[in-house]
């Protein structure tokens, strides 16, 4: 078949030359309209479950409402973890699913366990389901700012709420604008409980009139004068005048109207969040976008939105776009990879031409790049692929392999021609390069086969090194496998086309006959002392393994973002003004060091926000100036300053997106989770602590917290049920008068515009600021005037309760974090895991599971292990097959010790750390290594079938320099192309890139330096009889 | 001016006060044992509460385990409304002191604490709200 395709090619070479420029305009086109990305879509399917739970407190909103709802959920299929937290007023849900199922499916199956939930929960307390979110959602940060003493913090938040974030929902691809600080307008009736007495009104009374405060009704139609008029009924308030004058009572025949019982005035909403921008009170907005929208593309049409609000805005509001663009990050990323690649195809050319030395075989060779990018493009067009750095990196890696291909047929097709021109008689030009194409085709199918097998495991891990890594598994065979139809299309087409003519007067460059001339050397040399050869690269190659135990080990490379993200938290309880003083304190720190260009703070949670921060929780955003120190050395500085100024906070410094995808690994935000399971919270307070002790001192231990699962101050009003009865009253019904007495309740909505206020009634702050106050509020009239106040049928009293009480599994569990600094999370991990054992005693039911990214590298490597595993078994397989020895496959697998022992002191000597990226970059150099043995040694079985040589030393000496050149240019071009990456450490776009290049670099030149001598001396040792049987064999086959 | 000139005279004996914080307002450090922690003067005072169980720990101002030798302390039990109070006898341990105490049905009770330090010679009085329940 693949014969019949070269015949076609070079049989109708103008409709492979029409099909390539179409191919090229094409791709070209289409190129341009792939999205955009960091990276490949990572985001594990999960849906957040989000309960308003009136103000209760964490115990009520665990049993009452997050257990109720998770025992619906267990048993979902596809289900893999459920976390859980419960805070005052407040439970979220995290409902993760295996990475393979469909998130749409999910969140149908969830609505339907939701609406039979929602029957066994409290009364008016509804679960919503949070919005379909990716991971690297949070694509920017705004933040609003005033310069102008006028423009109050209502009017800023104002701005954000009804101005701008109406014009950034329109935006395609965004799906939600979240808004903290400033202040959240609101119509609030301040009753005054004292007032209320003293007109003999209940809360009952009020209750029930407010709910009446604003409606519209219809009144039909009416019919005047054959016109029909629609009648309304008009009851709605407007303005505060409106609520004044709303009667709520009567008073010995007078109307009591609101204005005689309560203050009504516009003010802030109940304030549960905070925001600022370098060290200024502000409104920071934050985006969300759709999964699989493209991120420069919506940045740049918020940018252009934010530009066209600009005439329109108060003066002296400032509204800044770049506290935070993740486009940044990714344009720097991106942008790097494509300068590496373009550098790569330079360094390709110039190993082309230097070994070549001729123009046109170049420019054939070289066009393979072009054409399998263009095709790769097209591929991921189809499948809704986008362009991000793991699949460009598949490309980098690739690029040195494209032209492989091309090499091996274009070289072949050049060698054969010569030949052919020297002859007395020369056969037909299009015969010749049919017969040289055909000759090699094998081989190079093979080895591509063979490659592609070896990425076999990539595609089986699981998690976010399986979403990851698959894209660059996809580029890079899809790349690959381009290549290879190139080589046996438009190759042998170009060939024909630009190798006519001059071939007699070209000759090798001395440079390619110096080479060859030191191949014959050392082979001389070489070839009869096989068993020292041999011995010696064996002997290397376990030198090398035991520099294995000396690196550490990682997940993943740390990404470099650009920006930092900074957690305070202190002790729960505290109110927001301290948060904010604390985050001020820390503010102050960060903008007084010359590194950092802008700081943006959030504290506590946003009214929409499904992150659930108590107010003790300051998130600090850093963006930093291009210019400076080392970015290590200033973070190091900051978290010591942070902890001498905030000695009581924990501290806990890291990137947004490194955050984000912890946080998705372990719920938590670090890269180190221990949690501890059980049943009772104070024991796991006190487990917590031990633990926190035990491993403190551990080298290389920082941002070591706990999770703040501590008490709060509560005032809790306990219903006595013997008095309440006394009165004829409920417990239910004393608790309800209470939430709105105490909490307050929206009862109407004011409409200016389209801008849509609450109107909010509750106790003043003389009614309810103190306990005593509190006893005294007035619960019911009785028939014979006597009042009933609330210390009459309930105990109030102030108290501690948890603060929030987190779930895992359906569990209870507190979570220990950490973050490694100088020292690997594997090595790391092991001593936390023996300080544990030895200091800390659980009692029974409690355990420890350590969870994180050591977790998730321990599953990546015995997965790619055992997975390798299959597909090396696979390997055997096709190379038994194809050959049908198992000397020549023992021979080819023997090269690829060779290519690890490179590796492995490349990357010992440059990263020091095995990374699943680094496995990566030895499941490729598995492929590439073995390509030119496969090469090799199929010269040397075709020297003896078609050109009648015999197993002799002259024969091998002969094969291996025809093939000299070849294997030298695929590994150099390999090599170079993947050059610019080797320098790249810790370059935005580059960090998971960088290990792979090492690996694959430190593989190719060892392998390909040993390979010239080690695979002709083992074949001279083992190969005659294999290969006497494969002639005969191939032999016998033809004839059948 | 009367009232002025023996305030003035009062004011020294400000010098013979102690401490001057409010010992019941919420601690800003985490207990170590999970429970609720005061702070005096010299020490931090955790109680930890399991249905009938009171078991009190006694912490340096580090957070380290204090010994208990030498403190002396005194145990009640208030109820609510009446105000009706309860003693509780106590047993030391090495660092702190354990009780019991049945508030049989009630939602919960206040734990009164008298405390000396040996190191100040100071007696300063804790309330703790007990939820046994």
């Amino acid at each position: 078949m693949l014969n019949a395709l070269i015949k076609f090619s070079l049989n109708h070479r103008l409709v492979v030359v029409a099909v390539s420029a179409f191919l090229i305009v094409y791709g070209t086109l289409t190129i341009q309209s792939l999205p955009i990305d960091v990276f490949p879509d990572i985001t594990r399917p999960t849906v957040t479950i989000l309960t308003e739970s009136h103000g209760m407190a964490p115990e009520e909103v665990e049993t009452q409402v997050t257990l109720q709802i998770e025992n619906y959920l267990n048993g979902l299929p596809g289900l893999t973890r459920i976390r859980s937290q419960s805070g005052i007023g407040l439970s979220v849900i995290y409902v993760e699913f295996d990475w393979n199922t469909d998130l749409y499916l999910n969140r149908q199956l969830i609505q339907e366990k939701l609406n039979l939930a929602t029957e066994r929960l409290p009364k008016d307390i509804a679960p919503i389901m949070g919005p379909v979110g990716s991971l690297m959602g949070q694509i920017q940060q705004i933040a609003i700012t005033s310069e102008n003493a006028q423009i109050s913090a209502l009017q800023l938040r104002d701005f954000a709420e009804w101005v701008l974030r109406p014009r950034l929902m329109t935006i395609p691809g965004v799906s939600q604008v979240i808004a903290i600080g400033g202040g959240l307008k609101q119509y609030q009736i301040l009753v005054s409980a004292e007032k209320l007495n003293s007109f003999q009104l209940t809360l009952e009374d009020l209750d029930q009139e407010l709910s009446q405060i604003s409606q519209n009704t219809t009144g039909g139609f009416l019919v005047k004068d054959s016109q029909e008029y629609l009648v309304r009924n008009i009851g709605v308030v407007t303005n505060l005048d409106d609520i004044k004058s709303t009667r709520v009572g009567q008073h010995f025949g007078r109307a009591v109207l609101i204005q005689d019982i309560a203050s009504v005035i516009e003010a802030p909403r109940l304030k549960r969040g905070d925001g600022s921008f370098n060290g200024k009170p502000s409104v920071v907005v934050t985006i969300q976008k759709q999964p699989g929208a493209d991120t420069v593309k919506i940045t740049k049409a918020i940018n252009e939105a934010i530009e066209d609000l600009g005439p329109s805005l108060p003066k002296g509001l400032i509204v800044n776009p770049h506290v935070f663009k993740q486009s940044d990050f990714i344009e720097a990323s991106i942008q790097g990879i494509q300068n590496k690649l373009g550098v790569g195809t330079v360094l390709v050319f110039v190993i082309l031409f230097l070994f070549l030395a001729n123009l046109r075989m170049s420019v054939i060779t070289l066009t393979a790049i072009p054409l399998s990018f263009l095709v790769t493009a097209l591929v991921f067009y189809w499948f809704g692929l986008s362009v991000n750095t793991m699949t460009l990196g598949g490309l980098a890696i690739a690029i040195g392999e494209l032209v492989d291909d091309a090499i091996v047929d274009a070289e072949n097709v050049f060698r054969r021609l010569k030949e052919n021109s020297k002859l007395a008689m020369p056969r037909p030009f299009l015969k010749v390069i049919y017969e040289a194409s055909s000759e090699v085709r094998n081989s190079i199918v093979l080895a591509t086969v063979i490659i592609a097998l070896v990425f076999l495991p990539l595609f089986q891990l699981e998690g976010l090194e399986g979403r990851l890594l698959a894209p660059l598994g996809i580029a890079y065979i899809t790349s690959l496998m381009a290549s290879l139809v190139v080589s046996l299309t438009v190759t042998p087409v170009m060939c024909s086309y630009l190798l006519k003519g001059q071939l007699k007067e070209h000759s090798e460059t001395p440079f390619v006959q110096r080479l060859k001339m030191w191949d014959r050397q050392v082979l001389e040399w070489a070839l009869p002392r096989s068993k020292l050869i041999l011995t010696s690269s064996l002997s290397a190659f376990l030198l090398s393994l035991l520099l294995i135990p000396f690196m550490g080990r990682d997940f993943l490379p740390k990404f470099n973002e650009g920006t930092a993200m900074i957690s305070v938290v202190s002790t729960p309880g505290i109110s927001l003004e301290e948060s904010n003083r604390l985050g001020q304190v820390a503010e102050k720190i960060l903008l007084a060091t010359p590194e950092i260009k802008s700081v943006s703070r959030r504290t506590g949670r946003a009214e929409m926000d499904e992150h659930a921060a108590g107010l003790h929780v300051s998130e600090i955003d850093i963006d930093f100036h291009s210019k400076g120190r080392d970015r290590e050395i200033v973070l190091s500085e900051l978290r010591e300053k942070l902890k001498n100024s905030l000695p009581n906070a924990g501290v806990n410094i890291g990137q947004p997106l490194s955050h984000l995808i912890d946080h998705m690994l372990s719920g938590v935000s670090a890269a180190i989770a221990i949690k501890i399971f059980g049943p009772d919270l104070t024991t796991l307070r006190e487990k917590s602590i031990d633990l926190k002790n035990a491993i403190q001192n551990i080298e290389g231990l920082v941002d070591l917290r706990i999770e703040q699962q501590g008490l709060i101050p509560q005032v809790k009003v306990h219903v006595l049920r013997e008095e309440a009865a006394k009165f004829q009253l409920s417990p239910g019904e004393i608790t309800n008068k209470l939430e709105a007495a105490f909490n307050g309740e929206t009862v109407a909505q004011i409409i200016e515009e389209t801008k849509i206020y609450d109107v909010f009634y509750q106790f003043d702050e003389n009614s309810r600021g103190s306990v005593e106050k509190m006893q005294n509020t007035l619960i019911k009239i009785m028939p014979d005037g006597r009042k009933v106040l609330l210390q009459d049928v309930a105990d109030v009293y102030e108290t501690d309760g948890p603060n929030e009480i987190n779930r895992e599994n359906g569990q209870r569990r507190i979570v220990i974090s950490a973050n490694a600094s100088g020292r690997d999370l594997g090595s790391l991990i092991s001593s936390i895991q023996e300080a544990v054992k030895k200091d800390v005693q659980l009692p029974e039911g409690y355990y420890v599971i350590y969870d994180g990214q050591f977790e998730n590298q321990k599953k990546a490597t015995q997965q790619i292990l055992l997975y390798s595993l299959i597909s090396f078994l696979g390997i055997v397989l096709i190379l038994w097959n194809h050959f049908g020895s198992k000397a020549i496959m023992i021979q080819i697998i023997a090269t690829l010790p060779l290519a690890f022992m490179g590796g492995i002191l490349l990357l010992f000597l440059t990263d020091r750390t095995i990374t699943v990226a680094s496995l990566v970059g030895f499941i490729t150099l598995c492929g590439m290594a073995s390509r030119n043995a496969i090469m090799m040694i199929s010269h040397y079985l075709h020297l003896m079938k078609y050109e009648n040589e015999s197993f002799s030393k002259e024969m091998i000496i002969r094969g291996s320099q025809e093939r000299l050149i070849p294997v030298l240019m695929t590994a150099a071009v390999a090599s170079l192309a993947l050059l610019p990456l080797v320098f790249a450490k810790g370059q935005p776009g580059s960090e998971i890139l960088y290990p792979v290049a090492v690996v694959i670099v430190g593989g190719l030149v060892s392998s390909t330096l040993l390979d010239i001598i080690v695979t002709p001396a083992l074949f001279y040792r083992f190969g005659k009889k294999s290969a006497e049987n494969y002639i005969k064999k191939d032999d016998q086959n033809e004839k059948i | 001016m009367k009232k002025f000139k023996i305030l003035l005279l009062l004011f020294p004996l400000f010098a013979f006060s102690h401490g001057g914080h409010d010992h019941d307002a919420p601690s800003k450090v985490a207990a170590p044992k999970g429970g609720v922690i005061k702070e005096l003067e010299n020490t931090y005072v955790e109680v930890v509460s399991k249905q009938k169980d009171l078991k009190i720990y006694l912490y340096d101002k580090e957070l380290k385990p204090k010994s208990s030798t030498g403190f002396k302390i005194e145990l009640e039990a208030e109820l609510p409304r009446t105000k009706k109070k309860e003693i509780i006898n106590s047993l030391t341990t090495v660092s702190g002191f354990e009780a019991s105490y049945d508030a049989k049905k009630l939602h919960r009770y206040t734990l009164l604490i008298k405390i000396t330090d040996p190191s100040t010679g100071h007696t300063d009085k804790l309330k703790y709200t007990i939820e046994p329940r």
